[in-house]
């Protein structure tokens, strides 16, 4: 078998040759990086509503496609979205998992923020015609239709980093800032998935703040997203 | 060594894997220099830690990401009606998703090929990395060794 320490020149030739053969796809590709990290954690929330006993469906494709939102504007209702089911006894249970809706601040009616991706209650996008100075709409959920919701960063966990996600969550969701008595467990608690590993000052920092909030902060997803959501760990992942 | 890598990427992703590597490359340095004894014996396998270094960081830095966006295009397009999914005015369709995938596997064959474990890859500082070089290699020298 071929030894990288020994074979140094022919490993070089393949992989020259491994890059010239992909060169285009890779070039294509690598353009689109942060957005298919976005999906892969996207991916990662619906796995967790899988395993957690909900039913969930692909909602509002359009001519057999996922419109998936890249961006903040534009209208929800023209973007493909998540459903999950999940049935009581006599009683459904509906909720939407969106991305990129923007949603009311829970202290002021007319300050917004977006939230990568959103776990809200069914059919609640609101309209708002002043928002703009131009005719154009603003869509929006209101705070109490929000029911959780994740930052997604595709970088390596800094103390910044954080401790913004901190400001984000009492804008939208400060009863988390503090650790509550009864929490649910329907829903995963709001988190902040991040790309890369932490070093030991931000897994100290991490700690912290998870041990003093009710939120999640999971690092390191390139490389374990796929084991912190699957069937055995997710009892480890906080919920509401 | 990374402009290998580097000369088709987007110019921030190339920014950021050249910063990367020229930082690692300088901890490495440091470590070869003789003033650690556990690691003397790298010293005269530089091109080879080089080449492994970038290898490390393109694979991390892109074709994980590939990896992470086929998982997720993977549940739409072969488990609902849906053909592909439209990110802006790009569209990702089964033909483009394969792609990607074949990428990625194609990395791996050749990784296999040269028995280096995609394991190498993950660390977060430069001296785990080496770290994990000096036992990757002392691991094929006892296996030439035995065999």
């Amino acid at each position: 078998m071929a030894n990288p320490f020994k074979d140094i020149k022919e490993l070089t030739r393949d992989v020259e040759s491994y890059l010239r053969k992909n060169r285009t796809a890779i070039y294509n590709n690598s353009k689109r990086i942060s957005d298919f990290f976005e999906m892969a954690c996207y991916n990662n929330i619906v796995r967790f509503y899988e395993n957690n006993n909900y039913e969930v469906q692909i909602k509002n494709l359009y001519k057999n496609k996922f419109y998936y939102k890249c961006t903040t504007a534009g209208n929800p209702a023209k973007y493909s979205y998540f459903e999950a089911k999940r049935k009581k006894g006599n009683l459904v249970f509906i909720s939407e998992i969106r991305h990129n809706i923007n949603v009311q601040s829970y202290h002021n009616k007319d300050t917004f923020t977006t939230p990568d991706i959103c776990i809200i209650k069914p059919n609640s996008i609101e309209e708002n015609d002043d928002f703009y100075d131009t005719k154009m709409k603003y869509y929006y959920i209101k705070n109490k239709s929000l029911i959780s919701f994740c930052e997604v960063k595709n970088f390596n966990p800094y103390p910044e980093l954080l401790f913004n996600f901190i400001g984000v969550v009492n804008e939208l969701r400060p009863n988390l800032l503090s650790i509550p008595k009864n929490n649910g467990k329907s829903h995963i608690s709001t988190s902040l998935m991040v790309s890369g590993k932490s070093n030991r000052h931000a897994d100290k920092i991490i700690s912290n703040l998870q041990s003093r909030y009710h939120i999640n902060i999971l690092s390191d997803l390139f490389n374990i997203g796929g084991i912190k959501f699957g069937r055995h760990s997710i009892n480890k992942i906080k919920t509401v | 060594m990374i402009n290998l890598f580097t000369e088709n990427l987007p110019y921030k992703l190339r920014e950021q894997m050249t910063f990367e590597y020229n930082r690692r490359i300088n901890d490495i340095n440091f470590f070869l220099s003789g003033r650690y004894d556990y690691y003397a014996h790298l010293k005269k396998d530089i091109d080879t830690i080089q080449l492994l270094l970038a290898l490390s960081i393109f694979y991390k830095r892109v074709l994980s990401n590939f990896d992470s966006a086929t998982k997720f295009t993977s549940r739409i397009v072969f488990n609902s009606e849906a053909k592909s999914i439209q990110l802006g005015t790009y569209e990702l369709s089964a033909k483009e998703i394969f792609k990607l995938e074949r990428t990625v596997r194609t990395f791996t064959k050749l990784m296999d090929d040269y028995s280096i474990p995609i394991g190498l890859f993950e660390y977060l500082e430069t001296k785990e990395f080496l770290r994990k070089i000096k036992i990757y290699k002392d691991s094929l020298e006892r296996n030439i060794d035995n065999g």
